[in-house]
């Protein structure tokens, strides 16, 4: 007990009673209060213990816990690059089994041994059956490691319908079904996948005509609210009971282990456009009834994918006024073989304002480009000599021509090969002239467009890049190493850089130094990619004009672009003030 | 007749490929790998080269990318086949010089319908 106190209290009790009585009372009552004290003292430190013990035992279930999350992770990416291993191995025999069987096929057609033909033809299904199997666990396996890509483009959603219609039509008359699509011919373009959508769409209708004899199967797209749109498939076959519809979207589950037996198919097709739907912020739901027909609905929750668009637009308000440019330098570069096609581009061109250059061929387009300068250059895919492919990557190759934007104008409808190959954008002949026109209006004020620097090496990330400055009209210039890097920054003002310090060629150091003692780019805003913060100057970060994105693998364009528009916004305000 | 030149290291998908060509009325002359691929053309010079990916050696892309920077013959349409699926193998085997790139196992109608769309191109 505190001295102090037990003086006090001493005191107290022998003002109230007989020094003997109270001497003895006292100490009685001092013993007891020491006690409860110590036991007090005891209980304290037990709890303390065991406070402590609890939050170690805690601390270490945590460390367990994220140590079994990345062995997860790592497990994970395994089990992809060995699927993505396997499918390539599992190919290989399936092309002879399957090639062997068509051969024999058709070599004894003409000998009419009818029983062979039969049972080749039996190897020959199952063979197929077991490349659909590979191919859906190969997507899987995509989505899971997050390989797979969005493409987005704008399509007619009434048109998708009627191919997915065409593409089912013979699989219909095998269950004597009727098919039918219904659409409003008023119908909004829509922006999304349409390459994984109409795989959606197969998958769900292939399933309803297998599920329905002698029945139907109608395609319907809808509009629920604004801005929204669906599309069921309706059939009237035998429905699920509300058990089974629990299971449906789970891979490699069947409504039943009977309907594998009865019906064939992998299991994965519902799974595998459940995976698609929420890639593509869309959903699959379904109502069913046992024996009274089935509907699925997928129903995209923007019509105009992505948040993107909306931002572009923020984008947008913010880019300096566009002064026109001379005439005399609205030049484009034509690049295809037919002559024909050259003099309808140079006529339409021609009415509006622009110069034409063309080529026959690909093999001088580098130079050419060099010595033109051209806004944009149209590019046709199949021409003798170097073809389209080859041009576009090598003018993308080259540091002087990388910039310029590329569009296809050709008979081929390789979209998405196209761009990802870097083209800004893609034209199939017949040509969509008011497009184009739309399309090459945005590169006329090139000139005022904002400036990026950039010294991204990897391919697809600066494909990526191009694509989504281009989208904003913004205008981006390359520097690879270091010294190209600290010439570009002492002759151009730029309005943002994009120093990308994984690259092994770039010293962030010293370009950051170069940054902070050139006159005409002291407040330029600096997106720095790295895997470490010793490259970035203290006085710089306190500045706010540098943005750190730590990554310690590849450069996150998702996050770049995120951080671009942030610095849009920031310096929007700033403009206002 | 168009003469098809099949570079293919695996020898049963050589012999089905260039056997099933053949019924269609194409001549086919077979390589083993990669190396002999510029030799072949010179002497053979054939309309349509069909190029399996992963060969031993010199492999399908570095074959593709020294015949098209060679000084003769480099504008022979080339057409990938390949048991590597994944779009990034598509790309790969475009940006090396092919026109064109189909998935093993051969689908041949859609073979066949590329290798008379590119021949004498």
């Amino acid at each position: 007990m505190h001295k102090l106190l037990e003086r006090q209290l001493r005191k107290f009790f022998s003002e109230q009673l007989e020094s003997r009585m109270a001497d003895k009372s006292f100490s009685d009552f001092c013993l007891s209060i020491g006690q409860a004290y110590t036991s007090h003292q005891d209980d304290r430190e037990l709890l303390e213990r065991a406070l402590e013990l609890s939050s170690r035992e805690l601390n270490e279930k945590n460390q367990d816990l994220q140590r079994a999350r990345t062995f997860a992770e790592t497990a994970n990416k395994a089990k992809s690059s060995f699927l993505a291993n396997m499918s390539h191995e599992m190919r290989t025999p399936l092309n002879a089994i399957i090639g062997y069987s068509e051969l024999i096929l058709e070599e004894i057609s003409e000998l009419n041994h009818d029983e062979i033909a039969v049972e080749l033809d039996k190897i020959r299904t199952s063979g197929n059956h077991l490349l659909g199997l590979i191919n859906n666990v190969l997507d899987l396996a995509k989505i899971e490691s997050g390989h797979m890509d969005v493409n987005l483009e704008e399509f007619d959603i009434g048109g998708l319908l009627k191919e997915t219609c065409t593409i089912l039509q013979s699989q219909a008359l095998k269950n004597k079904n009727k098919l039918h699509y219904e659409f409003e011919s008023t119908l909004p373009q829509i922006t999304s996948d349409r390459g994984k959508i109409k795989q959606i769409l197969i998958n769900l209708s292939g399933n309803a005509l297998k599920f329905t004899k002698e029945g139907e199967v109608t395609l319907r797209v809808f509009e629920p609210e604004p801005q929204k749109i669906s599309i069921s498939i309706r059939d009237s076959g035998i429905g699920m009971s509300p058990d089974k519809l629990k299971k449906l979207f789970q891979p490699f589950i069947q409504a039943d282990s009977d309907t594998q037996k009865k019906f064939g198919g992998t299991g994965l097709g519902l799974a595998i456009s459940a995976k698609f739907a929420e890639i593509l912020d869309a959903a699959i739901t379904v109502e069913s009834k046992e024996g009274d027909g089935t509907q699925f609905t997928l129903t995209l929750n923007n019509r105009v994918q992505s948040e993107k668009s909306k931002l572009h637009k923020a984008a947008h308000n913010f880019l300096p006024n566009p002064a026109m440019r001379p005439d005399t330098e609205r030049r484009v570069l034509l690049i295809d073989d037919d002559q024909n096609a050259i003099e309808l581009m140079r006529r339409f061109l021609g009415r509006h304002g622009f110069d034409c250059i063309s080529l026959k061929s690909g093999a001088q387009a580098i130079e050419e480009a060099i010595r033109i300068q051209p806004v944009a250059i149209l590019l046709d895919v199949f021409m003798p000599g170097m073809d389209g492919w080859t041009t576009l990557s090598r003018l993308k190759e080259n540091a002087e021509t990388s910039g310029i934007p590329v569009i296809f104008t050709t008979m081929t409808d390789e979209r998405s090969l196209g761009l990802s190959l870097g083209a800004i954008d893609y034209f199939t002949k017949p040509i969509d002239w008011s497009r184009l026109a739309s399309v090459l209006k945005s590169f006329e004020r090139s000139d005022c467009k904002p400036k990026v620097l950039i010294t991204e090496a990897d391919f697809p990330t600066k494909n990526a890049f191009y694509h989504f400055l281009e989208s904003i009209h913004w205008q981006a210039v390359e520097a690879l190493d270091t010294a190209t890097f600290q010439r570009k920054i002492s002759e151009v003002k730029f309005d943002l850089v994009i120093l990308d310090c994984l690259n092994k060629s770039i010293d962030g150091m010293s370009c950051m130094k170069t940054l902070s003692d050139c006159a005409i780019n002291q407040t330029t805003p600096v997106l720095c990619c790295t895997n470490s913060m010793n490259d970035i100057d203290n006085a710089e970060l306190l500045k706010g004009r540098v943005k750190v994105i730590l990554t310690d693998t590849q450069v996150d364009t998702e996050k770049i672009e995120k951080s671009i528009y942030e610095i849009l916004a920031n310096q929007k305000k700033v403009n206002e003030i | 007749m168009t003469k098809i030149l099949l570079v293919e290291d695996n020898q049963m998908n050589r012999d089905m490929l260039s056997r099933r060509l053949i019924r269609r009325g194409y001549e086919v002359i077979c390589a083993e790998d990669g190396e002999s691929v510029a030799a072949l053309v010179e002497s053979e010079n054939p309309g349509v080269i069909l190029m399996d990916i992963s060969l031993p050696g010199i492999d399908g892309l570095e074959a593709t990318r020294r015949l098209r920077n060679s000084e003769k013959n480099n504008n022979i349409p080339i057409i990938a086949l390949t048991a590597h699926a994944f779009e990034s193998d598509e790309l790969e085997a475009r940006s090396a010089g092919c026109n064109e790139f189909e998935t093993k196992p051969i689908d041949l109608e859609r073979l066949l319908a590329k290798i008379e769309a590119l021949k004498g191109k």
